[in-house]
Parts: C-alpha cells; structure tokens; sequence
C-alpha cells in the first residue's frame, strides 16, 4: 500500500463511520486521497452502488476486523454490499458479503481492470436466467479467488468472449443451470482449484487452461464429488473435509484446519553431586553404600552364588544401582578416594563380609568361602605393600602356620586350607584408622590340636612356632591373635580360603 | 538420561546461562553422542537465550531454572524411544546438557506442537567423600 487512507464504511459503526457507503467514500476521496484509499466496512456498506473513475492510487475495500474462513461463524459477521458494480480500475475487495436478488444485477460486477474479489462470500438468490452471481463479462482483467458462491439463479458466472477471467480456488453450487461456461479454449481464462457441485451443469465451455476442478458431475478434472465433502453444507460450514480427497489436491476455497495435539513433555528435576551419596537398598537386608568423589568406577561383583553383578558409577552420578545381595545378612562397603580397583568376593548364607579398603590400593583381594557357618572373616587390604613372603610351619605339633609379611607387599598370597583347618585372618601393619585394617597372618590349626588347648595355649603355641620356627615378629602376631572376635574354640573345620591376591 | 558436558563441570551453571542458544526435543541421546549424533535425533527445537536461564541459591545449593518452550514438532517418537530434552550451544557445537523426560509418544500431525516443562537441575552442596 502507498501511504494508506483509511476511512470507516457502513450503517454498523453506529455513527463513528467516515461515510454510509462505499460509493460516497469513493466519490469523495477517488483521485483526492494521497494514497490508497481503504475502506473498513462494517454492517451494511452499499446498495447497488457503483464505483466508477479514477483514483491514482489503489483501493481496497474489505470488513473490518473479520478473516472470512468458510464457516458459517465469520460469514455472519462480514459487512455486505448489495449488487456492488466496479468499472474503476485496481479495486480490491476482500472479506466481504456480495449479495444480489434482483435478476437483473449480479452480486458482483467488476468490469476495470485488474479488479478482484478474494476471501469473499457471494450469493446470488435470484431467479435470473440471463444474469448470474459475477460477470466477468466485459472485465479486462477480473479475478475471483476463493470465494463461497452460492446462487439460486441459473449460473453463477457470466464471463463475457475471450475476456480475462480468472477464476481460482472457488467453491460453487447451486446454479440450476450451467454454473460457469468459459470461451472454449480461450488462452485469457483460468479456471483452476475449484469446487463446483449441486449445479445443473457444473463446467460448460472450457477454458485453454482449465486444470484440477472438481465437479459433482462428469464435467470437472475430478469427479463426483459433492457436498459431502464440506465439513458442514446444511450447518453452513462450506470448508472442504480434511479427510476429503479434495482437501490434499488443493481444491476449493477455504480448508478444514487440524485441532492439532498439544503434547506436554514430563521431565522430573536433576542433580549435579558435589558429595557422597548414600544409597540404602532394602533387598531383606540393609546394605550401605558410600560412593565417593573422583571415581571412575567402583566394582562388586559376585557377591554371592548366582546373585548379579554389582555396579557403582560414582562420578557425578545421579543414582547408584545395587541389586541382588541375596541373603547376606549385612554388607558395608567402604571406599575412600583414588582407589583403582575393587574386591570381588563369594560369600554363603549367613556369612558376614566387611571389606574395608584404604588408600592407594593397587591390588584387589578375593576371597571364596564355599562352607557354611556362622562366623565373620573380615578382610583389610592394606597399603604400599611390595613382598609376600609365605613360610609354613611343619606338621608334626599338628598346628599350620602360613604367615604373610606385612610391610611393602605388592601382592598378597595366595593360602590353600582344607575343610578341617581353622582360619584366621589377621591384617598387619601400616594400616591406620580401621579396626580391622591387619592382615597378613594366616594360621591354620587342626580341630584336634584345638580341642586340646585353650585360646591363650595355642596363642602361645602358634608364638613358639613363629617364633622358633619362621623368624617372624612375634610381639605382634600374639597381639592380632588376641583381638578378642576370633574365638579359636568357635572355630569350626568348615572353611577354606582358596584364593588371596 | 542425564549428562552434562565437560565445560558444565569445569565452569559451572554460569556456562549454561552464557552459552545455550538452544532447546531440543531429542530420542535416544547417549553420552557417548557427539555433537552431531546428539543433534541429529532432535525432533523439536526452538531458540532460547541467557535470559531463559535463571540461577538462584536454593539453600546450601544452586538452582538451574530454564524455561520451557512451546514448540511445533518436525518428526515423531515411539513410547519406546528414551526422551529427552538437550540444552545445545550451537556455536561451540557442545550439548550442555541432557535431561532425561518421560518417555511418550510424540506426533507431528498437522498443528500438532510440544510444550517442554520449565526445566530444574540442582548443583548440591559440597560434603565429605
């Protein structure tokens, strides 16, 4: 638009309007207004008005506030002019009611060049048999574009001998005659995307290009469709189906929408963790998981017979999976930082584990308890160890004694005692803080020595041994042995330790 | 599936605020996902700024609020795909982060859109290892 004027037009600004109709706002702004001349059209807006002259600028005439769908809603709410005559070149009128019941007007009858109606419902209730609801008949370059037409008369267009009409995207019915009858072959007409249907005839002569109409009759590209593929005919809701066939081709002039689904997305809160996460899982007993900072990966698996592998991915994780630890009774796992690897261990019913690591560990330590019973083995892995150093007391007091070095190991041995040995596990040196960091002693004693001396004789035994025998530290041997939770005369021939990294 | 990126880590919520430029519905997003991967199994995406992003103390932590989008679709998901919703900064070509959603069916008819929630994330409080 060239710097727009805009006036009000029709009895249903109440008042407010710049002038009654649109003839009298063209008569007064037509080669006056410096710029297009736009008129918003509310209510009534002219009767069997007649634009007629020049005007420099264009000139556009549509209902205000209004977008024209096909449904029956917003055609009631269109302004409306009555057997509107345009001989005035570049008008435009869109959004509009034409109507007609005189049989001897059209409802629409643009004759200027390059004039057209677009979005607008026309309808034409007369009987005439001569006229019809547009003529197209002397327009150089008329145009009609999807519209709603509906006419009781015998046509609904007049298009005058080889003159341009365009006629695109229309839907069209009613006629009792022949609904649009083109030039034939007239290379200046289009007829193109239209909907004809409940006509007599609803194409005659056909146009040079005359391409995807559809028709109720056998005169259209496509055929056999009629009111049915509105969304609504009776209701007034003239829209083509959106499960009509028409409706993908393109063909008529105003389209069913779909509703389309609004899908809300569920998403539930996240957490980066700057601390340690303690999970507790319930699976008939409580086990405690403390994951700490910094790991790659922490790794229990095997914790018992046929349960699954445990995994911890400690780093910044927002949840811990444990699953399956069976029927051991209680399992605490502790971790502290930079630990590379973890212990892998088998245990029975009713055994009890704790696997304490510290700091720094490069060796993992497993352990296969394959008999029942009812006392605990602790495990301690210790620290910067370098060198295993095995020795074993002779056989002829009937008391074994494996003993492991303790300082500097870098691997930790391997103790093979059969089902009639007493085990004991004792952890050694350069362990600090935890009451079960010393290991490193086995010994291996026969239920029949045991059951023929106290506790504090066979420490005393086992000492002589060691003493006499291995070299070893003695003070601090006799002082693990002591730790008072391995009862040697609780001690049943049930285990064996297969296997110690 | 949650992730966030290696610069999320090193520079904290701020990172988010200054970098993300975009906000995507996403199928099956691993971590392993570079850039490229990850982007290609958007099925809705939108635009957002620094402005989208609100960070507030929330007690001893901080709150990563960003604002959730309306959004039309350009493919669908299966109730089987992992949903997600990506947090994109495009220029780096960096996936700050990866949220996990619920997963659902996602259509892309005509007119169909999807409305991510207000997303939240929280960095906790230090504490002892």
């Amino acid at each position: 638009m060239f710097n727009p004027q805009y006036f009000k037009i029709g009895d249903e600004w109440l008042g407010a309007e710049d002038y009654a109709t649109e003839a009298l706002c063209w008569a007064a702004q037509a080669g006056i207004a410096p710029g297009d001349i736009v008129m918003l059209g509310k209510g009534n807006i002219g009767y069997r008005s007649t634009i007629a002259g020049a005007h420099t600028y264009d000139t556009y005439i549509y209902t205000d506030g209004v977008i024209y769908d096909g449904t029956l809603a917003t055609r009631s709410q269109l302004a409306y002019a009555t057997a509107l005559i345009i001989t005035a070149d570049n008008v435009f009128v869109t959004n509009l009611k034409l109507y007609n019941n005189n049989a001897y007007r059209f409802a629409f009858d643009p004759s200027g060049n390059n004039t057209y109606a677009q979005y607008c419902y026309i309808e034409d209730v007369s009987t005439s048999t001569t006229y019809g609801a547009v003529s197209l008949y002397s327009a150089a370059t008329g145009a009609v574009r999807n519209c709603d037409i509906k006419v009781t008369c015998t046509q609904a267009f007049k298009i005058g001998y080889d003159k341009s009409a365009t006629i695109v995207s229309n839907t069209v019915f009613g006629a009792t005659g022949t609904a649009l009858s083109n030039t034939p072959n007239s290379a200046n007409q289009t007829t193109t995307d239209n909907f004809f249907f409940n006509n007599g005839t609803d194409y005659g002569n056909k146009p040079a290009s005359f391409s995807n109409n559809a028709s109720q009759d056998l005169t259209g590209n496509e055929t056999g469709y009629d009111s049915s593929h509105c969304v609504d005919f009776a209701g007034g809701d003239y829209r083509v189906k959106l499960t009509s066939p028409l409706h993908a081709l393109g063909i008529g002039a105003f389209f069913e929408t779909a509703a389309g689904t609004n899908q809300n997305i569920s998403t539930v809160s996240s957490q980066q963790l700057t601390q340690s996460q303690l999970a507790v899982v319930d699976y008939s007993q409580a086990t405690n998981v403390i994951v700490a900072q910094s790991f790659n990966e922490s790794l229990l698996t095997n914790v018992f017979e046929s349960s699954n592998a445990l995994v911890i991915n400690t780093e910044q994780q927002a949840q811990c999976l444990i699953s399956a630890i069976a029927t051991i009774n209680s399992l605490a796992t502790v971790t502290s930082e930079q630990i590379t690897q973890h212990s892998s261990a088998l245990l029975n019913d009713n055994q009890l584990l704790t696997t304490v690591q510290a700091q720094q560990l490069t060796d993992s330590i497993a352990i296969n308890i394959t008999s029942d019973g009812v006392q605990g083995v602790d495990v301690v892995v210790t620290e910067q160890l370098s060198n295993a150093v095995i020795v074993s007391v002779n056989e002829i007091s009937g008391i074994q004694v494996t003993v492991v070095q303790t300082e500097q190991l870098n691997q930790i041995s391997t103790t093979d005692i059969n089902l009639t040995e007493l085990v004991n596990i004792v952890i050694a040196e350069q362990l600090i803080n935890f009451n079960t960091q010393k290991i490193n002693v086995d010994l291996t004693i026969s239920p029949l020595v045991a059951q023929q001396y106290s506790q504090s004789e066979l420490i005393t035994i086992v000492i002589a041994n060691i003493a006499n025998q291995l070299n070893i530290d003695i003070d601090q041997i006799s002082l693990e042995i002591l730790t008072p939770r391995y009862s040697i005369e609780m001690l049943t021939p049930t285990y064996t330790i297969e296997h110690i990294h | 599936m949650n992730f966030s990126s290696y610069n999320f880590k090193l520079n904290g919520a701020q990172h988010v605020k200054d970098n993300a430029n975009t906000i995507a519905l996403a199928l099956n997003v691993i971590k392993a996902d570079n850039y490229v991967t990850a982007t290609g199994k958007i099925i809705a995406s939108a635009a957002m700024t620094g402005a989208d992003v609100a960070l507030a103390a929330n007690g001893n932590d901080l709150e990563i609020t960003i604002n959730g989008k309306s959004i039309d679709p350009t493919a669908t998901g299966l109730a089987t795909d992992d949903l997600v919703v990506l947090i994109l900064d495009s220029v780096n070509s960096e996936v700050v982060l990866c949220l996990d959603a619920t997963d659902r069916i996602v259509t892309n008819d005509a007119g169909d859109t999807v409305t991510i929630p207000t997303l939240q994330t929280f960095v906790r409080e230090l504490s002892v290892v």
